[in-house]
């Protein structure tokens, strides 16, 4: 039998906009940086020369060597194997907080948005009190109040990042909620779920994918900022803001690698995150295209 | 025109920040150069309160050593050419004393004395005092008002004092070495707030009358400065001020240390001390002290109230290396679950050395031959708590005990600690009088079960009552026999894993000298010298 390839729709908008998001440089970049990050984190702990907890007292403060590519910290750990299992751990934490927020974000900004008057003000409220504080402070607070953990660095993250999906889908779903054909709809007797689901919500996931984006970089600086300030992931797990904690005493007697190391893994994955969301930005907003 | 406006505002507000950053920074990096009479000093944290009667850390304690005066010092001695400080009492406010056999003192006090202001100092401002602590009733003075009530203080003349017990105890005369016996101004203390019982002065935490070589200048949210007491009675001290600077991040100490910018950096970790001796510009002065630190495994958490469990325990762990790797060699390892330099410290008992096969055999005795999990909790922000913590779970890990690290705050912790919640535990003791009655009766009298020290839930009778009854007894040798008993008893039940003595280690620029390191961790800045 012979597959007859199914020829692609060059006039379908989802495939002009990844056309249009490869032929971005910046999202180009932004996209080999994040893979190789997703690639270390499923291939990783395969890769790590050693095991992440292993000590060895004798090796401590090792500097970067050809048996220890980014050194040793201070009880001989080797730091490269440790920064393959974080970048792991510190991805999934991204990923996981920022979906748990985005899902409950666009739920209650489309709720909010279609039902208006006292629904809309009781939300809309609750998100403004949840916005009046700044995240990293908010996201310190619940993290002392449940405690050290995986789960409560999910938990922080995913709920000081649920206003901005909600005010964002709310906005768009004001707009859209008044669209003729919406109204048809409604005129035909379809149900509120029906209309919310099937024609407001694929309108109203564009605008809220860019902020997705920009979300997972702020969502590892907040799962970082918890562990640096001994408020996230335990030790010794491993986890790129506590090891940038744990490295910090040693950087004026000049073991830098401990801290540089991780930091450097940090900043790369959330210039990456941003240039991706300011990217999808450019391709989907037709104002700002050139 | 208005374009032009918001520039110019937008300018001045930039040139404000950049000035506002300039003087920030040149504070903090370039404070005033340390002369020969100024000794900067680097802390973490602010004292949590001058006042004697109340302060209980050892920010409070530095001010408190250098402000005000008790009746009894502290002496030094030379040993190997050179000076430490010790425990043995010297005259200070009181010019000589006499103990009777009952254990009352009759102190003869010193005569021309002033306090910073002017006013006298005689017997009427030690009763004061000492009415004052026990009205008081705070956290600090307990070691006195367990041996001292208001009935026991006798004014038999204008410079003469007679004190006496309320029950035997050996070491009543050390009692007013402590800072907490610093003798207050009544004047000044009545002009600002009173005393009210079991009540904080809260004037008086950030203020302070007293006799000592300094007084204070200015108390800051980031600085206190002293300086010298005109008034004082003793010989002029070297230094002339003290600055004493509030950094709150070891690693910005260390860089200031290091350029000179402060003379003494009280929190460097021990982990970098070793790179501090690479500058010709510092020295480090170590010396042992009276304190005890130790794993400590709560007899009221299951599974620590099975003594299988725990000397499976003792036997897994490798104090000695333990205590090498997380203290960088600071740590002398113990035998005992008190300090060395203690009386009747006998290391014959505490005879666990690592022994793996042993370990899991005890567990194998125990309910719980397959192992088991368990929390470990310590400081938040310790590293020598963090490096035990994380050495301890390799080592437990290999008699399939896993442990998971908890830190806390500092505040928390002490809150916690006593509660019997916490199974096993990072935890150290100073050993204020430098006794065994104040180093093992904290923490294994039955009576300090919680939060009183006895932080395991140590609960036996024959050490309980060995202990009590040894702290009323003036014959050593008689004491000694039953604090040798309790000993052999905590380390037959494996009360705790005594890991260490931590030395009292500072770092200082080379330009200070004579200042000496007392086992009680305390720092008295008019025996130093500048050059």
């Amino acid at each position: 039998m012979i597959r007859k390839w199914k020829k692609i729709d060059t006039n379908n908008p989802l495939f002009n906009t990844i056309k249009m998001f490869l032929a971005n440089p910046t999202g180009l970049v932004s996209l080999a940086i994040i893979l190789v990050y997703v690639f270390l984190a499923i291939a990783g702990p395969f890769m790590a020369p050693y095991n992440p907890l292993a000590l060895d007292l004798s090796g401590r403060l090792l500097p970067p060597s050809y048996t220890h590519i980014m050194g040793t910290d201070e009880y001989g750990r080797d730091i490269w194997s440790r920064i393959l299992y974080a970048i792991r751990l510190d991805m999934a934490i991204a990923f996981l907080a920022v979906s748990i927020g985005y899902t409950a974000g666009v739920l209650l900004g489309m709720i909010s948005g279609y039902f208006g008057k006292l629904t809309d003000h009781a939300i809309m409220r609750v998100m403004d009190i949840l916005l009046s504080f700044p995240s990293i402070l908010f996201a310190i607070a619940i993290a002392i109040s449940i405690g050290q953990g995986f789960w409560t660095v999910i938990i922080a993250v995913s709920i000081v990042s649920i206003p901005g999906f909600a005010r964002v889908t709310r906005s768009t779903v004001l707009s859209t909620k008044n669209e003729l054909y919406i109204l048809a709809a409604v005129s035909q007797g379809a149900s509120r779920s029906h209309i919310m689901f099937k024609h407001i919500l694929p309108v109203a996931i564009t605008p809220t994918i860019v902020l997705y984006a920009l979300n997972l970089g702020a969502a590892i600086i907040i799962s970082a900022g918890l562990s640096f300030l001994g408020v996230g992931i335990p030790p010794p797990t491993p986890e790129l803001g506590s090891m940038i904690t744990s490295g910090l005493q040693y950087v004026v007697s000049g073991q830098w690698w401990i801290s540089i190391f991780p930091g450097l893994f940090i900043v790369f994955i959330v210039i990456a995150f941003n240039m991706m969301g300011d990217t999808i930005r450019e391709v989907t907003d037709v104002t700002l295209r050139r | 025109m208005e374009a032009k406006f918001k520039y110019i505002i937008a300018a001045i507000v930039v040139l404000v920040v950049i000035i506002a950053g300039l003087g920030i920074g040149l504070h903090l990096f370039n404070p005033q150069k340390s002369t020969g009479n100024t000794l900067t000093i680097a802390s973490l944290a602010s004292p949590s309160s001058l006042d004697p009667a109340v302060a209980f850390d050892t920010n409070s304690v530095f001010f408190d050593n250098q402000i005000y005066q008790t009746l009894v010092g502290y002496g030094t001695k030379t040993v190997n050419g050179t000076t430490v400080g010790t425990l043995t009492p010297v005259p200070e406010l009181a010019t000589n004393w006499t103990v009777y056999s009952n254990g009352s003192v009759l102190f003869n006090l010193r005569q021309n004395v002033t306090f910073a202001n002017g006013d006298p100092f005689n017997s009427t401002a030690v009763q004061f005092t000492l009415d004052r602590l026990i009205e008081m009733k705070q956290g600090a003075d307990f070691h006195v008002f367990s041996f001292l009530n208001a009935s026991g203080i006798h004014v038999l003349g204008k410079y003469k004092i007679m004190l006496v017990p309320s029950a035997p105890y050996p070491w009543f005369l050390n009692l007013f070495q402590l800072w907490v016996t610093g003798i207050v101004d009544p004047n000044y203390v009545n002009a600002h707030g009173g005393v009210q019982a079991k009540q904080v002065n809260t004037y008086m935490a950030t203020h302070a009358m007293g006799t000592g070589p300094y007084q204070l200048n200015y108390y800051g949210t980031s600085q206190i400065v002293l300086t010298a007491n005109p008034n004082y009675s003793g010989p002029a001290p070297n230094v002339k001020q003290i600055v004493y600077e509030i950094v709150p991040s070891p690693a910005t100490q260390q860089t200031l240390l290091e350029k000179g910018s402060v003379n003494i950096a009280l929190n460097i970790p021990l982990s970098q001390m070793s790179s501090l001796k690479n500058y010709t510009n510092l020295k480090i002065k170590s010396g042992p002290t009276s304190s005890e630190f130790y794993i400590g495994m709560c007899e009221n958490v299951t599974p620590f109230d099975n003594l299988s469990v725990r000397k499976a325990i003792e036997y897994a762990v490798n104090t000695t290396a333990l205590t090498n790797y997380s203290t960088y060699g600071f740590g002398l390892p113990i035998k005992s679950v008190m300090a060395p330099s203690i009386e009747a410290y006998t290391p014959a008992f505490q005879n666990y050395t690592l022994n793996l096969s042993k370990a899991r055999f005890y567990l194998n005795q125990s309910a719980y031959p397959k192992g088991f999990s368990t929390n470990f909790s310590y400081i938040a922000g310790d590293p020598v708590g963090t490096a035990i913590g994380t050495i301890l779970q390799q080592e437990l890990a290999k008699i399939n005990i896993t442990i998971s690290l908890h830190s806390y705050s500092s505040s928390t912790f002490a809150t916690e600690v006593g509660t019997g919640h916490w199974g096993l535990f990072y935890e150290g003791w100073v050993n204020l009088l430098a006794t065994p009655d104040d180093g093992i009766r904290p923490l294994f009298n039955a009576a300090n079960i919680g939060i009183y020290g006895n932080f395991n839930y140590f609960n036996n009778t024959t050490v309980s009552h060995d202990l009590v009854k040894a702290g009323t007894l003036y014959n050593q040798s008689q004491r000694d026999a039953l604090y040798i008993e309790a000993q052999k008893i905590i380390a037959d039940q494996a009360g705790e894993v005594p890991l260490f003595n931590m030395q009292n280690v500072i770092p200082m620029t080379t330009n200070v000298h004579d200042l000496y390191i007392y086992p009680t961790f305390d720092i008295f800045v008019s025996q130093i010298r500048m050059s």
